[in-house]
C-alpha cells in the first residue's frame, strides 16, 4: 500500500476515525493492530519477522536491565545488538546470494528503520537512559508504527512511548499529509521523468547530463521530504508527533551543516550510537581517530542504503568532505576572525561549494554503475543546451512536466523559507471573521480537489518513493 | 448585515481560490476526457450537438462536435453545387476522437481526392458520421434517418469485427441501455425518421451541466474522480464478496476479443447473419438514394503489428492461420451481394513492414494498442482513396482528365 494511493488514504481515514472514538487505554493496542494490518497488506511473511525481532528485543532488554551493573550486561547487550545487526545484514546481503532457494526471500518492509529503532532501544536501556519497557503492546506499537516503518523518521522509544494514547491533532495533520502529497506528486514525480531518463541513458545522450547532476538532488529532496511529511502527518493523526527529518538542507553553507539538516533523525541516530562511541574509543589517536570515526560513520550511511560500490563511494566522498572541514576548522575560524568583512562572500561560496559537492556525491548514489556516474560527471558541462532529446519520448508533455517540477520546487523552497502556514495559522487565530471563513472554505476546497485529483489519477502508473526501498 | 457581508467576502475569496486552482490546472496541462454524448431514444445515444472538450484517453485532442451531432466541422445540409460528397459511417475508428479534424483519415481523403480528381480544395467533402461504440444497427439507423439529407454521392461503411460482437445482445451484454439490437426480421425500412423527441427539462439541464463541466479542468477532474471512485467501490465490493462462492454466470462462454479472429466460431453464427442482412439493407437504401455503397473493413492493431514474430505468436495463440480471416470473410459476404469491399489490413501491413512504423497507439497507450494514430489515419486515408479511385464509378465519372494522378502511400 503506497502512501500516495487512494487505498492508503481510505485505510488512514478509517483507522484514524476509529482511533478517535476508542478509549485512550486501548489506543496502543489499536495502533499495533492497525500497523500490522498495514504491514500485512505488503508483506505478511515480513510481519512474522517483525514480530519475532520485536519479541526478541523486548525480552532481551528486560533481561539486560536485570543484569545492569554487572559485566554480563555488556556481553548480553553486545549479543543482542550483534543479532540485530546480523539480522539486518542478512536481509541486506541475501539479494547478492545467487542461490535458487534464497532468491525467493523478500527483504521485510522497513527492516532498516525498525532494526535501528530496536538497536537504539537496547543501547538506551543498557546505558541507563531509559528503563526497559514493561508493557509489550506499546513497545510493539512503537516498533511497528506504520507511518514510520517505510522510511522513518527514526523516533526514539522514550519519545514515542510518552505520546502513545494522546489525542489527535487533526487539521495540522491533514495539512501536513496534503503538503507531502503535493511535494511528491507535483514536484518529485514531475522531475523524476527527466532524471530517470538521463540515468537510464547516460552514455546514449547527446546532452543534458546536467539534469542528472543538478535536478536529481532536488527530486530526491522533494521525494524524501514528502515521505517524511506524510509520515509525520499520519503519525499526528494517531497522537504521535514524530521528529523532523529535514531543515532546508540545500541552504547549508558547509557539508557538516548539510548533514545536520538532511535525514536528521538518521544522522542523529548515527551520531549518538555510532559516531560518539567511536570518537570516544579513538580520541587518543587525535586527528587520525577523528578521520577514522568520520569515515566509518559516513561509509555506514552509504552502505545502509545497500551493498553497492556507488553507495560506498558516496560514503567515502562525504568522509573526505567532512574530514577536510573538520581538520581545517581552526584555521578557517582564525581567518574568519581576521577578516570579518569576508563573511558574506564566504557564505555564498560555502553554499555554492556545498551544493556542488552534495550533487557530486549523489551522482554515485543514483547511477546504475560507477562507470555511468563517471561518464555523467565527465560530461556534465558539455552540450548543456542540447537537452531536448530527453523529452522526445513524450514530447511537449514531458517538457511541461519538467517545467512544472522546477516551478514546484521553487515554490517549495519559498514556502519552506517564508512559512505561509504560520501566516495562515495567525489568520485562523486572530484574523477577521470573513478571512477565517475564507480560509476554512478554501482549505476544504483545495483538499477536496486534491483528493479528487488523486482518485482521478489512481489508475495511472506512479513513481514509488525513492527511500521506500531502503 | 455584517454576517451577510462576511459571507459574501468569504465566498468571493473562495471563488478566487477556485479560479487560481483552475488556472493552475490549465498551466500544468491537467486535463481529463469530457462528456460528449446525449441520450437518444432512436439510437440509444449520439454525440451531443456542439459539445466541446478534451479527449485524452489516447493522445490528447480537443474534440468539437458540430451542430448536427457529428464529430466534424460544420457542414451545410444542402450539398453545395459542384461538391462531391462522401458519407462515412462507423464507430470509434471513423469518429476518430483522438485526432484533430484536419488529421483524420476523412480529412486526408478530402485532400487526396481533390488532388487526384484535379478539383479545387473543398470541392470534395468526406462527412464523418462515426459514433464511438456504435453497432451495425445504430449505423444502419444513422444512414437511414440522418445521412440522406446531406445528399452524399458515395456512402462508406467502416466496420471492424468488433461490430459483430456489438450487434447481438447475447454476445454483448454490457451494451448501453436503449441500444437498438434488432435482428434481420425487424429492420426498420420506413423512410421518414421518427420525430425528434423534445428533451425533458432534467435532460437539458444535464446537457448544459456537461457542456459547462467540459470547459473546466477542475470539474473534469472531479468528474473523473467520481468515475474512478465508482470503479474502486466496485473493486472493493468484488474483493469483499470473493470469499463467497459465486454461481457461474450464464454467459460464461462469452467471446473474448481474441475469439473475434476466428470466423468459424459457432458463437458468431447469429452475428454474421445480422451483419449480412444489415449490410444488404444499407445497400438497398443507397440504391434507393442513388448513392454508391462501399464496405471498408478496418484492421485491428494486432493484425498490423510491425513485428512479424508478435503476429505469428498471436495467431498461434488464438489458433488461426491468418489474422485477416474475419476481415476477409466480411469482405466476401459483402461482395457476394454485389457490394464493393475495401480491405485495409493487408495494404496497411505492407506499409507498416516497408516503413517500420506503428499505425496504432499514442504516447499514453501501450505499444501498438488503441486506435489509429497520425500515421495510421494518413495511411488509411491514402489506401481508401486509392481503392475508391480504382473502384468507384462516381469518381471515375468525376475525373476531369484521363490522367488523374494515382495516390502513393506515404508520398507526403
Amino acid at each position: 500500500m503506497r502512501f500516495t494511493s487512494v487505498d492508503f488514504l481510505l485505510f488512514l481515514a478509517i483507522a484514524a476515525s476509529i482511533f478517535r472514538v476508542i478509549p485512550a487505554a486501548w489506543r496502543a493496542a489499536y495502533v499495533l493492530i492497525a500497523s500490522y494490518a498495514f504491514y500485512c497488506t505488503t508483506s505478511p511473511r515480513g510481519a512474522i519477522a517483525l514480530a519475532a525481532a520485536t519479541l526478541f528485543t523486548y525480552a532481551g532488554a528486560l533481561w539486560c536491565e536485570r543484569l545492569q551493573g554487572t559485566s554480563r550486561a555488556f556481553a548480553l547487550t553486545t549479543a543482542i545488538v550483534g543479532v540485530l545487526v546480523a539480522y539486518l545484514m542478512f536481509f541486506k546481503l541475501v539479494v547478492f546470494v545467487p542461490h535458487q532457494g534464497i532468491t525467493s526471500w523478500i527483504v521485510p518492509l522497513g527492516i532498516s528503520y525498525y532494526s535501528f529503532k530496536l538497536i537504539s532501544y537496547v543501547l538506551d536501556v543498557y546505558w541507563g537512559k531509559m528503563p526497559a519497557a514493561r508493557r509489550l503492546i506499546p513497545f510493539a506499537a512503537y516498533v511497528a508504527f506504520f507511518p514510520q516503518i517505510l522510511a522513518g523518521p527514526i523516533q526514539r522509544s522514550d519519545d514515542f512511548l510518552s505520546q502513545i494514547g494522546n489525542g489527535q491533532t487533526v487539521l495540522p495533520a491533514i495539512l501536513r499529509i496534503a503538503w507531502g502529497l503535493a511535494k511528491k506528486l507535483i514536484v518529485a514525480d514531475h522531475l523524476a521523468t527527466a532524471v530517470n531518463y538521463v540515468y537510464a541513458h547516460v552514455s546514449g545522450l547527446h546532452g543534458g547530463w546536467w539534469i542528472g547532476f543538478y535536478i536529481w538532488p532536488l527530486q530526491l529532496y522533494a521525494d524524501f521530504s514528502a515521505l517524511t511529511d506524510i509520515a509525520i502527518g499520519t503519525g499526528r493523526l494517531f497522537g504521535v508527533v514524530g521528529p523532523e527529518n529535514f531543515d532546508r538542507p540545500f541552504n547549508s553553507t558547509s557539508i557538516s551543516e548539510y548533514w545536520r539538516r538532511w535525514h536528521m533523525s538518521f544522522t542523529n541516530w548515527l551520531a549518538d550510537y555510532l559516531f560518539m562511541p567511536l570518537r570516544m574509543a579513538t580520541r587518543k589517536l587525535g586527528n587520525v581517530g577523528l578521520v577514522m570515526s568520520i569515515t566509518i560513520n559516513t561509509v555506514a550511511i552509504g552502505l545502509w542504503h545497500g551493498i553497492a560500490w556507488g553507495y560506498f563511494i558516496f560514503g567515502i566522498l562525504h568522509s573526505i568532505f567532512i574530514s577536510f572541514e573538520a581538520l581545517t576548522a581552526k584555521r578557517r575560524k582564525r581567518l574568519s576572525k581576521q577578516h570579518p568583512e569576508w563573511e558574506p562572500a564566504r557564505n555564498v561560496l560555502g553554499w555554492f561549494m556545498t551544493f556542488h559537492l552534495v550533487c557530486f556525491a549523489l551522482v554515485f548514489f543514483r547511477a546504475e554503475t560507477v562507470s555511468d556516474a563517471l561518464y555523467l560527471l565527465r560530461h556534465v558541462a558539455s552540450h548543456v543546451a542540447d537537452f531536448r532529446g530527453i523529452f522526445e519520448p513524450e514530447g511537449l508533455n514531458s517538457a511541461r512536466a519538467f517545467l512544472i517540477g522546477l516551478l514546484g520546487y521553487a515554490l517549495l523552497e519559498l514556502c519552506e523559507r517564508y512559512r505561509p502556514d504560520r501566516w495562515l495559522a495567525q489568520i485562523r487565530l486572530s484574523g477577521p471573521r470573513y478571512l477565517r471563513w475564507s480560509l476554512y472554505a478554501s482549505t476544504a476546497l483545495v483538499l477536496v480537489i486534491g483528493f479528487a485529483l488523486l482518485v482521478a489519477t489512481s489508475g495511472e502508473p506512479k513513481n514509488p518513493f525513492v527511500y521506500a526501498i531502503f | 448585515m455584517r454576517f451577510f457581508k462576511d459571507c459574501f467576502l468569504a465566498a468571493l475569496i473562495t471563488v478566487g481560490v477556485l479560479l487560481i486552482v483552475e488556472l493552475g490546472f490549465r498551466a500544468a496541462g491537467v486535463k481529463y476526457t469530457g462528456s460528449f454524448f446525449n441520450h437518444e431514444p432512436e439510437r440509444g445515444y449520439s454525440y451531443r450537438p456542439n459539445a466541446r472538450g478534451w479527449a485524452v484517453n489516447e493522445g490528447d485532442n480537443f474534440l468539437t462536435v458540430n451542430s448536427d451531432g457529428m464529430v466534424d466541422r460544420e457542414r451545410s445540409v444542402a450539398r453545395p453545387p459542384g461538391v462531391l460528397r462522401i458519407a462515412v459511417l462507423g464507430s470509434s475508428e471513423v469518429a476518430a476522437e483522438q485526432m484533430p479534424r484536419d488529421r483524420t483519415f476523412e480529412a486526408e481523403m478530402e485532400r487526396q481526392l481533390a488532388r487526384a480528381l484535379h478539383r479545387p480544395a473543398g470541392s470534395v467533402e468526406v462527412l464523418n458520421f462515426g459514433v464511438a461504440g456504435y453497432n451495425l444497427q445504430q449505423e444502419y439507423l444513422t444512414l437511414h434517418h440522418h445521412v440522406w439529407k446531406y445528399q452524399p454521392d458515395i456512402v462508406l461503411l467502416g466496420t471492424t469485427s468488433m461490430a459483430l460482437i456489438r450487434s447481438v445482445p447475447t454476445l454483448f451484454p454490457d451494451y448501453v441501455p436503449g441500444t437498438p439490437m434488432f435482428d434481420c426480421d425487424h429492420i426498420p425500412e420506413g423512410d421518414s425518421p421518427p420525430p425528434a423527441p423534445r428533451l425533458s427539462f432534467s435532460r437539458r439541464l444535464r446537457n448544459r451541466l456537461a457542456d459547462f463541466t467540459n470547459q473546466s479542468r477542475v470539474l473534469l477532474a472531479l468528474n473523473e474522480a467520481h468515475t474512478n471512485a465508482l470503479q474502486l467501490i466496485a473493486k472493493y465490493r468484488a474483493k469483499l464478496s470473493r470469499s463467497k462462492p459465486k454461481p457461474q454466470p450464464a454467459n460464461a462462454s462469452l467471446p473474448t476479443t481474441d475469439s473475434i479472429y476466428n470466423p468459424d466460431d459457432p458463437i458468431y453464427a447469429k452475428s454474421w447473419q445480422v451483419e449480412e442482412c444489415i449490410v444488404r439493407a444499407m445497400k438497398r437504401d443507397c440504391d434507393r438514394h442513388h448513392a454508391e455503397f462501399f464496405v471498408v473493413v478496418f484492421d485491428r492493431s494486432r493484425e498490423i503489428d510491425p513485428d512479424p514474430r508478435a503476429r505469428a505468436v498471436y495467431a498461434r495463440k488464438i489458433g488461426v492461420s491468418s489474422l485477416f480471416l474475419t476481415d476477409e470473410r466480411m469482405a466476401e459476404l459483402a461482395q457476394k451481394d454485389g457490394i464493393s469491399a475495401i480491405l485495409l489490413g493487408p495494404p496497411l501491413l505492407r506499409y507498416v513492414e516497408q516503413n517500420h512504423i506503428v499505425l496504432h497507439g499514442f504516447y499514453n497507450t501501450a505499444y501498438n494498442m488503441g486506435h489509429w494514430n497520425f500515421d495510421g489515419n494518413r495511411a488509411a486515408g491514402e489506401v481508401i482513396t486509392q481503392a475508391l479511385l480504382d473502384q468507384s464509378q462516381v469518381l471515375q465519372a468525376n475525373r476531369t482528365s484521363a490522367s488523374a494522378g494515382r495516390v502513393t502511400l506515404g508520398a507526403n
